[in-house]
């Protein structure tokens, strides 16, 4: 067999073959993508997705979407660019909640005894399929930012709301109203984050008007859209087949 | 001669390995904490506690164990330390073994950070609720905001029982009384797996068909559009109903 002659016999086995390569492909991505999205995640966003009692109306609404739109933009500049395929954004998110549920249910719950009501990831999937949504039916990168890029900030809060409304219920404890949220992280002793350093509410955004979260959510959104437009250029950049040589 | 040789590489190397296997299978425990890798200005001229009470050695899960005692804040304040105007009363255990029920200084309930005045003496107490069995140093500590953990004497206490057996019931001010420790579990799963599924669902729908080779060589051909077919945009639109 020389490099100007087929690897394959038939066309039967150069189908077998590409699908083979899918499988390995999409495994490939994924496994990457849960290594290097997760570790992107962590050194910024990290204890807003850790804690239950940092998962607040301005702070967590604010910086997970916007540092987080950063891997599924350069994703869906090389997946969507070069094959068409519209799920770059879904990719990433599937990977990085595969992750951080294992990390969480056998580091913080296995390992730690934090129980997994207070260590829960944030869902962030009908954020990315919106996302890749966007862009498959305009077929623009820059509508995606634009459009995608603020209903990816603003569906974050109302999209986790199930999940941590239970835990906004009121309690009197000890004379002082707290949510459960903020008991959870009172009882479970955590010596590496002490109180001060919860970066929760902190600052005078509830007193602009009442609402916190609409306006966290409006400029995540505004700021996603920036982060969308630099990061899809780290994808280009990334995904450059100058290298591969022409046969 | 080299029969001979390779024998005694093979079997020298057979001893290097098992000596390795039985120096990996040997762990001692640790019972070392680090207290004393604090730097010592640190630990002597910030603050000093005394008069410390732990009221139980050995307690079972659900049981209360109290802390109490008072802290000094140092006059010689170390000047590469930030005064303690935002300080947080914590405790130094190896993760939720206990679960902190109360914490006062003085009268004052302190769930929060509170200012300290340096050169004043305060009266602490925590009630901890045990938790997991096992034998843990418990320790005080407070957390100086620029001068980080300031941890205190510990002791040795003994939790007996099952974690199985920990309760930690809440009531609201609507009236419910739950446990903290499964309140809220099964609806997290439940939208989490929800959600999950919907997003592979999202991407079976494409990866069914060819994704790699035969969608780049139509690309490069310059058919990219026909990739995307009518249908594609249907469902597509449904999910994006779906999620928004």
């Amino acid at each position: 067999m020389s490099t100007s002659s087929s690897a394959v016999r038939s066309h039967a086995e150069a189908v077998q073959v590409s699908r083979a390569v899918d499988w390995l492909g999409i495994f490939i991505l994924f496994m990457v993508l849960t290594g290097s999205y997760h570790i992107h995640g962590m050194l910024t966003m990290g204890d807003w997705d850790f804690w239950a009692d940092w998962k607040d109306r301005r702070l967590w609404v604010t910086v997970y979407p916007i540092v987080m739109i950063t891997f599924p933009a350069a994703v869906q500049a090389v997946i969507w660019e070069r094959l068409r395929l519209p799920f770059g954004a879904t990719i990433c998110i599937l990977g990085i909640l595969f992750g951080e549920w294992i990390n969480r249910y056998f580091n913080f719950w296995g390992w730690t005894y934090f129980p997994v009501n207070f260590v829960f990831p944030t869902a962030a999937v009908h954020m990315a399929i919106f996302l890749d949504v966007v862009l498959m039916l305009s077929g623009s990168f820059l509508f995606t930012a634009v459009i995608g890029g603020l209903g990816w900030g603003l569906l974050m809060y109302p999209g986790n709301w199930p999940v941590i409304a239970p835990l906004h219920v009121p309690v009197e404890y000890n004379g002082m109203l707290m949510s459960i949220a903020d008991i959870q992280g009172y009882h479970y002793v955590r010596t590496g984050t002490p109180e001060y350093i919860r970066m929760v509410e902190k600052g005078t955004l509830r007193t602009f008007g009442k609402d916190v979260a609409p306006v966290s959510a409006f400029f995540s959104g505004f700021m996603s859209i920036l982060i969308y437009f630099m990061w899809h250029f780290v994808g280009r950049w990334f995904g450059t087949v100058k290298f591969v040589k022409k046969t | 001669m080299k029969i001979l040789r390779d024998r005694i590489a093979r079997w020298s190397l057979v001893g290097v390995l098992l000596t390795l296997a039985a120096a990996v299978m040997y762990t001692p425990t640790a019972s070392a904490h680090g207290e004393k890798s604090q730097a010592a200005f640190l630990r002597m001229r910030t603050i000093h506690w005394f008069d410390l009470n732990w009221s139980k050695a050995s307690v079972n899960v659900n049981e209360e164990v109290e802390i109490s005692g008072k802290f000094h804040v140092f006059e010689g304040w170390p000047e590469s330390v930030d005064p303690p105007e935002v300080s947080f009363l914590n405790i130094g255990i190896p993760g939720p073994t206990f679960i902190r029920k109360e914490s006062y200084i003085g009268d004052t309930f302190v769930p929060r950070s509170v200012r300290l005045e340096i050169g004043n003496t305060y009266t602490f107490r925590v009630v901890l609720k045990a938790r997991r069995p096992g034998e843990w140093h418990v320790h005080t500590m407070l957390n100086v905001q620029g001068g980080g953990p300031i941890i205190g004497p510990g002791k040795w206490i003994t939790v007996e029982g099952s974690m199985s057996d920990f309760r930690n019931p809440i009531t609201t001010l609507t009236g419910q009384t739950v446990d903290l420790e499964t309140y809220n579990l099964g609806n997290t799963y439940f939208w989490h797996a929800l959600w999950y599924a919907i997003g592979l669902a999202w991407m079976f729908y494409f990866i069914k068909n060819p994704v790699f080779l035969p969608r780049m060589v139509m690309v490069n051909a310059g058919r990219a559009d026909e990739l995307i077919t009518p249908t594609d945009k249907k469902v597509a639109m449904l999910f994006g109903a779906a999620t928004s």
